[in-house]
């Protein structure tokens, strides 16, 4: 070998540029090798975690302006609605070409109303005094129009804090743009609740004499009218509906539906505060704040999907509430709802921060609405929230159990009290990773124009580009490396073999044996294909780890204003996954170049000894 | 030395055969991998041309994108960007016929006026017909004539026909965004001639639709004539060029239209802007990624062509060392003999890359003229591979290759 | 006699990478037409070398080599080995992709002489030198070596220089071709006067020429004239 090693070290260049160009062979091989194993694994660890929901909003044909009248502006605030022809059903996403995971849903929750624990509200308002909504009868202190803010005595309270009896309190018609006299001898009756500030002559007169009054609320008066729907979004008819909500009390009042109206409205109006939200869902990551992880179990687990499809009583439940009720894992929760919908999510109607929009609990003929579900779910996993910077529209409500939607029996819009289309908020499904473009070229072709679509994967789409990007320049290196791998060995080892046929000769006039002159031959040779090639392996190998997904995916476009984009590849934790068996491909790469060297180089060297010494060196065969 | 230059490609069958093989291969090769980039361009110059990336202007925090108030110098500079096509703007009024005062607005004012640039704008209702009067069709609503379009219904109702001239007292929307309310407001009585009737025989459909159209630019040219501050409350386009998204995206912050801000106050000032151009971005991102990446293998693959052409003429001419002294002893001059060689490459390299071309014709991933190009590269990248493997040979000395010692 | 070539006090030193040969000393010597001249020597002595010089393929690194009174740094070598000087190997070095018809066109070619007329003087000179009709349309290895060297010298001659240099032209051959050859070399001297220069260890091939001269570690002398 020594002398192999010599003789090749005596033409530097040759020897030099044959080591160099074997190396970069080598590195662009392991290389290849190396960047197609890391992708094929990455795929393979985060494609679990990525889930591709799309979320659906019907537009709507049209929009209404409402008139609402403010006492204190005295003008009326237009109010825009928008307006349907008709709801569109998920039936409607039932598109051929299209395969959906989970979904698509369109969710309601249901109230349910449990006084036995305790909510949020009342966790954080453990004192609270009842006087925020009452049901009262009242006298003016002077006949007046209560078109701004005028002064009533309490002389009875029917709901609410009784010490609020005999006391005055500020009242205004608020809304009613022509509102009526109201008479000093006259008792008069009325749902109350306060929520404007004091505004009117009367009302700034008093505040020069008492500057405190300026953050006093005005008490206006509610509609008796209940709030109920049909499935189409039609409100149920109910005759106090745009009627009267101030009401003289005379004999047999309460005789009447106004005054029986007004005696149901005493209990019902606190119930919101012991309302828990439900939500039944086929598929927990269908719910955007599981999904952008704004909600999240700490403890136990999350349903499984056969407790999904089999409707089982299980549920997930806040951390808060768990905790204000001294309840653990595994323990029950009553239910009993009493109104369902459609319309609104539990987020928007019970806030995290203890505020909530229930409204009129009554039905159309003035009754409190009864529940018309009773089941008891055991928890199986409580989830916490971030609150913050959540997402408005798909924030998690305050006490909200998640419960798989076919556990409840009644979902045909039992007491709908509110109805609506489908909602970003309120309708998503769930699509393999990575067939948006399916999606929408099958909706495209199949669907309607009324719905449209938001699509969020956490980043897949841009993950698997990077992906495929990454797989397809390492097919480049690849075959970049066995082309020159080939060529090389090809062309060295006719410099390093086949044209040293006369040396060969000489070897073997000399009484060296066939192997002999093998070993003298390519040893050398054999020395520079492994070393060459290992180290080329290694450097590919170590290479391969710069070479991330983020690298592939650069962002030739600017961001700002988009909407509807996946997440910012660079806020998904996507950990550059340390390369498997490098170690092993790059051995496998050096050996593979190195046999084939070998094979190549033992093929010439037959040649070269096949031929008789003295004829190759008398020179004596014409046109050699 | 042609005549010898023919024979010796005739009568070297299997050498010539290889370098033309080697050659077409090389050309098949390379017209794939340029046909792969020009592929790509392609998807990508389909992708500008077939997406329509809509841009919408909302309030600031993205609530509203209809009924709010869009300023007249962001609709100015909205109209004389040329990053943009498709410019929708519309207005909400409310009219009520002849002239009136403003305490007996509530008993006049019941007509819903909607203001468009175009027949086709979004805030219109579908299935909205307009039947034209003779000499007049949606170009009107380009133009600031006082003209109008009415219910057929309220026509009737009101004994109006096509030509008539009527009088309209138009109300505008004040928002108030301190107080969050809007406030509806005299803006002038103005006289409008009939050109068109809207069909609402559907009584259902026809709730929706707006009791008078107008161009956009009348009632803008009515405010200004008031005096009044003029706000479109819908607004909406398209991306000119989606490949220039980010000079179109440079040109709206000049403009001043913020990006939405999530949580942020409600207001009724459009100042805001969407734009759904998440899944071209995406699509578009990863086009450009994978053309740059094959574009950055350019220079290796020049570089493989090279070493391809200086190995294999290498090899061959190792073979011809001997023929080269030949030519030298009988007279050749070394840079003539070396032309020779070179020369017999030429022919053989030609006619490889003239097959290569046939083949990636029919293949068909490319255009001719594309492929030429393909062709010239591969062909200029060999031939100096091979003009390099080819000079050594001048240098050899002829007499000790062909003497005895 | 007109002198052919003529050798002044050439040396020539062969430098590689790790030495300086003296392979010619001090070679001084002339060529005439219508003889036959034979450089022996062994192997080693510089007689390769002398005969490289000779025909042109280098130039002495002192001294001078005047071909008919011309310095031969001043003359093109190339057009001197095209039009006035030839060569023919020990291994004869035909063309092998060109029949023989074709290898004695060869030289007619690179003088650009239209094709009919180079294949009819081709025709001679092979005639000249005794090569059969039927073996004209033959490659060089479907014939043997006493036809291939005859072909050389064909070859040789057609370009028509007047020059012949050979370079131990019988070593590959059998006695009777040896003999052939060794005759056909000195009936080109003899009768169509050319000055013919052979290097050879041969005895029998030096026997049979006009002069003599030995070759001694690059140091020319003669043996006979």
């Amino acid at each position: 070998m020594k002398n192999s090693l010599k003789q090749m070290a005596r033409t530097p260049i040759k020897t030099t540029l044959f080591f160099l160009l074997n190396l970069v062979a080598a590195l662009l091989m392991t290389l290849g090798v190396c960047i197609w194993q890391k992708s094929s694994s990455m795929m393979d660890k985060y494609e679990d975690q990525f889930a591709t929901i799309g979320t659906v909003r019907q537009r709507p044909e049209s929009f209404e302006q409402v008139r609402i009248w403010d006492a204190e502006e005295k003008r009326y605030s237009i109010v825009k609605r928008a307006q349907y022809a008709s709801y569109d059903t998920v039936e409607d996403l039932d598109i051929p070409g299209v395969t959906y995971l989970a979904g698509p849903e369109q969710r309601a929750y249901y109230a349910s109303y449990t006084p036995q624990y305790t909510k949020l509200w009342r966790s954080m308002n453990p004192n609270a005094i009842d006087t925020a909504v009452l049901v009262v009868e009242f006298t003016p202190i002077e006949d007046c129009i209560p078109e701004e803010s005028v002064k009533i005595r309490i002389t009875k309270v029917i709901g609410g804090d009784s010490r609020l009896e005999g006391t005055m309190l500020w009242f205004c018609d608020h809304s009613n743009p022509k509102p009526e006299m109201l008479y000093q001898d006259k008792t008069y009756a009325a749902y109350l609740n306060n929520s404007t500030f004091l505004h009117g002559e009367r009302a700034e007169e008093a505040k020069r004499e008492s500057p405190m009054l300026s953050y006093e609320l005005e008490y206006a008066p509610v509609s008796l009218s209940s709030q109920l729907y049909r499935l189409d979004g039609s409100m149920i008819e109910d005759p106090f509906r745009d009627g009267p909500e101030i009401f003289e009390v005379t004999d047999g009042f309460y005789e009447t539906d106004a005054g029986k109206r007004l005696l149901n409205l005493v209990d019902t109006r606190m119930y919101g505060r012991d309302i828990q939200p439900v939500t039944g869902t086929n598929e927990t990551c269908l719910l955007m704040a599981f999904y952008n992880g704004d909600a999240y179990i700490t403890e136990g687990r999350d349903i499984s999907g056969k407790e999904y499809r089999d409707g089982a009583k299980v549920c997930l439940a806040p951390r808060r509430f768990m905790e204000n009720n001294g309840l653990s894992l595994g323990d029950q929760i009553q239910v009993r709802l009493l109104y369902t919908d459609t319309r609104w999510t539990a987020g928007y109607c019970f806030e995290l921060d203890g505020g909530y929009s229930v409204g009129s609990l009554l039905d159309e003929e003035g009754n409190a609405l009864e529940p018309f579900e009773t089941s008891a779910y055991t928890v199986v996993g409580i989830y916490d929230t971030t609150v913050g910077d959540t997402d408005l529209n798909f924030r998690s409500g305050a006490d909200e159990l998640i419960v798989p939607m076919h556990s409840i029996r009644e979902r045909g819009g039992m007491n709908l009290k509110a109805s609506g289309p489908m909602a970003d908020a309120t309708t998503s499904f769930r699509i393999p990773n990575g067939t948006i473009d399916e999606f929408l070229a099958a909706w495209e072709k199949y669907g309607t124009k009324e719905l449209e679509f938001t699509f969020y994967d956490r980043g897949y789409t841009q993950l698997k580009a990077g992906i495929d990007n990454m797989k397809n320049f390492s097919l480049f290196l690849l075959a970049s490396g066995v082309i020159l791998t080939g060529l090389l060995l090809v062309f060295y080892s006719y410099l390093f073999v086949t044209k040293q046929m006369e040396r060969t000769a000489v070897e073997r006039s000399l009484g060296m044996t066939c192997g002999q002159c093998r070993w003298s031959i390519l040893s050398g040779f054999m020395m520079f294909v492994l070393i060459g090639s290992m180290a080329g392996a290694a450097g590919g190998m170590h290479l391969s780890r710069s070479f991330s997904v983020k690298n592939a995916s650069p962002a030739y476009y600017d961001s700002a204003y988009s909407v509807g984009e996946a997440a910012d590849i660079n806020e998904i934790v996507i950990e550059d996954i340390p390369l498997k068996d490098g170690l092993v491909i790059a051995v496998c790469s050096s050996l593979i170049i190195t046999g084939t060297g070998t094979v190549l180089a033992l093929k010439r060297m037959d040649r070269s000894l096949k031929r008789e010494p003295m004829q190759i060196l008398c020179k004596e065969a014409a046109g050699e | 030395m042609y005549h010898y230059i023919l024979k010796s490609i005739q009568r070297q069958k299997g050498r010539s055969l290889l370098v033309i093989l080697v050659n077409c291969i090389l050309v098949i090769l390379l017209n794939l991998y340029f046909g792969l980039i020009g592929s790509y361009q392609a998807q990508l110059r389909d992708l500008a041309a077939n997406t329509s990336i809509k841009c919408i202007i909302t309030n600031l925090d993205g609530s509203r994108d209809s009924l709010i108030a869009i300023s007249s110098d962001t609709i100015r500079a909205l109209q004389s960007s040329e990053q943009i096509r498709g410019l929708d703007c519309s207005v909400i009024l409310e009219a009520g016929f002849g002239e009136f005062k403003m305490e007996e607005w509530d008993q006049h004012l019941n007509l819903l006026v909607r203001a468009v640039n175009n027949r086709d704008s979004a805030a219109l209702p579908e299935g909205l017909k307009v039947q034209y009067m003779e000499g007049w069709d949606e170009a009107l609503f380009t133009g600031n004539q006082h003209v109008c379009i009415m219910k057929e219904s309220d026509m009737e109702k009101q004994g109006f026909a096509f030509g008539d001239d009527i009088t309209l007292t138009i109300y505008y929307f004040y928002y108030d965004d301190k107080e969050l309310l809007m406030d509806l407001r005299e803006l002038d009585s103005a006289k409008f001639i009939i050109v068109g009737q809207i069909d609402d025989s559907d009584p259902m459909a026809s709730q929706r639709y707006p009791n008078i159209l107008l161009p956009f630019q009348t009632a803008w040219d009515l405010f200004e004539e008031n005096q009044e501050d003029f706000t479109a409350d819908e607004v909406s386009f398209y991306v000119g060029d989606p490949l220039a998204l980010n000079a179109f995206k440079q040109e709206m912050r000049e403009i001043g239209l913020m990006e939405i801000i999530k949580g942020s106050r409600l207001s009724f000032k459009g100042t805001a802007l969407y734009v759904q151009d998440g899944i071209f971005i995406t699509m578009a991102d990863r086009l450009k990624t994978a053309i740059r990446i094959l574009t950055a293998f350019l220079l290796p693959m020049g570089i493989l062509v090279f070493i391809v052409g200086y190995v294999i003429s290498h090899l061959l001419a190792n073979g011809r060392v001997k023929e080269f002294a030949l030519f030298r002893s009988l007279g050749v001059g070394a840079l003539r003999a070396v032309r020779a060689f070179w020369y017999e490459q030429l022919i053989l390299v030609l006619a490889g890359n003239v097959l290569g071309c046939l083949a990636a014709l029919l293949l068909g991933k490319q255009g001719i003229q594309e492929i030429m190009t393909v062709c010239g590269a591969s062909f200029g990248g060999y031939m100096l591979g091979t003009t390099v493997a080819l000079l050594w040979l001048a240098k050899e000395k002829p007499l000790e290759l062909l003497t005895s010692e | 006699m007109e002198k052919m070539i003529e050798a002044v006090n050439v040396s020539y030193i062969y430098q590689t990478k790790y030495q300086k040969t003296k392979a010619l000393s001090g070679v001084s010597c002339s060529f005439e037409r219508g003889k036959v001249y034979a450089v022996t020597g062994k192997s080693g002595s510089g007689k390769s070398t002398f005969l490289s010089l000779l025909a042109g393929l280098d130039v002495p690194t002192e001294g001078t080599l005047n071909i008919e009174g011309e310095d031969m740094r001043k003359i093109n070598r190339d057009t001197y080995r095209l039009n006035r000087a030839s060569v023919i190997y020990q291994a004869f070095h035909l063309f092998p992709l060109l029949t023989v018809l074709e290898n004695v066109m060869f030289p007619m070619q690179l003088q650009h002489v239209p094709a009919k007329q180079a294949k009819a003087r081709a025709q001679e000179y092979l005639k000249k030198v005794d090569l059969p009709e039927s073996l004209y349309k033959k490659m060089p290895g479907m014939i043997s070596g006493g036809e291939q060297q005859r072909v050389a010298i064909a070859r040789a001659i057609a370009s028509g220089g007047e020059i012949l240099l050979a370079d131990e032209p019988t070593g590959n051959l059998d006695s009777q071709n040896e003999k052939v050859i060794v005759e056909l070399l000195c009936k080109l001297a003899h009768e169509d006067n050319y000055a013919v220069i052979v290097v050879t260890h041969n005895e029998a091939v030096a026997a049979a020429a006009d002069v003599v001269y030995g070759m001694s570690d690059g140091v020319l002398s003669v043996v006979r004239e």
